[in-house]
């Protein structure tokens, strides 16, 4: 399944290929992002980590950590 | 408010200048004391410090001056351009520094004086979790533990008559929860780097911290949790540099020197 990421803190966008059944939490994993660190927001809702992933999901990864 | 109520922060009759600088922290705390202070008849402003600094500043200071309008806060806008007679932009064409230094050190002296011009006896400040932990952990790394003994969530009290107590109501709350309380409450909040933002020791330790309280939750909490604890000890030890201080010679500030930093930043050109 293909899903549509978009890292707020990089302002990068980046569409990634995952297996099915895999969460917020195992992406955060692949692109090496420390969850303490984002909320994430699904589709424009704010989710757990533990939030499963569907096919053409987008994914916004907030920042909480302010720049300067 | 939990915070607030705890260590007695806010008084009747007090007048609150709360610090808005347009990011997350300061528009979290200044939504929260609103409903806070309007419900107890707490008479409070919103303090924006301009610094100068094209193609960050202006944009923020828009999206303070909106959300006061909204909320029918008062707002005073002090810059250093006509407080100090430069631009943070203009004062770093002339001195290689760490930006951070002297946009820090003025800020702070300008929020101090722009607090008590506008006749308030209090200040507060948008300073989190994060913020205090990493403090904390920067202070120890040097092994300055003077430093840390003026940090807490209510610090100035006894200084100086002219140094506003400051009041830090976020103190308890994470970075995090702020960032969740701001999305809840729909604050105009945009991702926003400044410019000079360079990779700072700070921004290390964060860092540091973060992957420490991921593989051990709690981490941060339990820092500020033992520092308070030491706290009180840590005063009494450093009363020198905690306690009652000088007024700078040129400007009659608050100092711990003969010149206070600002003057002192100003004159070593």
């Amino acid at each position: 399944m293909k899903i549509n990421v978009f890292i707020e803190r990089k302002n990068e966008n980046a569409l990634l290929e995952m297996k099915e059944g895999t969460s917020i939490k195992d992406l955060l994993a692949l692109l090496e992002i420390n969850p303490v660190t984002i909320i994430p927001v699904k589709n424009g809702e704010v989710v757990i980590e533990d939030a499963k992933l569907k096919d053409k999901d987008t994914i916004k990864l907030m920042s909480v950590v302010s720049g300067g | 408010m939990k915070t607030i109520r705890q260590y007695a922060m806010i008084k009747k009759g007090d007048i609150v200048a709360s610090a808005l600088s347009g990011g997350k922290d300061s528009m979290s705390l200044l939504l929260i004391l609103n409903n806070f202070l309007r419900e107890r008849n707490i008479e409070f402003f919103a303090l924006t410090i301009d610094e100068g600094i094209e193609g960050y500043r202006d944009s923020t200071i828009e999206d303070a001056t909106t959300f006061c309008k909204k909320h029918d806060i008062p707002l005073k806008i002090i810059s250093f351009q006509k407080t100090l007679g430069f631009t943070l932009d203009a004062f770093l064409k002339k001195k290689k520094m760490n930006p951070c230094t002297p946009c820090g050190t003025f800020r702070r002296y300008l929020l101090n004086k722009g607090a008590r011009d506008f006749k308030a006896t209090k200040l507060a400040t948008g300073h989190n979790l994060d913020d205090e932990a990493q403090s904390i952990f920067m202070n120890q790394i040097k092994g300055n533990l003077a430093l840390s003994a003026k940090l807490g969530p209510i610090t100035g009290i006894l200084m100086h008559k002219r140094f506003i107590p400051r009041i830090k109501p976020l103190y308890f709350m994470t970075e995090k929860e702020v960032t969740i309380y701001s999305l809840v409450k729909q604050l105009p909040i945009k991702y926003n780097e400044c410019p000079n933002f360079v990779d700072t020791f700070r921004e290390n330790v964060g860092r540091t911290l973060n992957d420490l309280e991921q593989k051990y939750p709690g981490t941060k909490q339990g820092i500020v949790n033992a520092f308070l604890e030491l706290l009180p000890e840590l005063r009494k030890k450093y009363q020198r540099t905690t306690g009652e201080i000088g007024t700078c010679k040129k400007c009659q500030e608050p100092a711990a020197k003969d010149l206070c930093k600002v003057c002192e930043l100003i004159s070593s050109e």
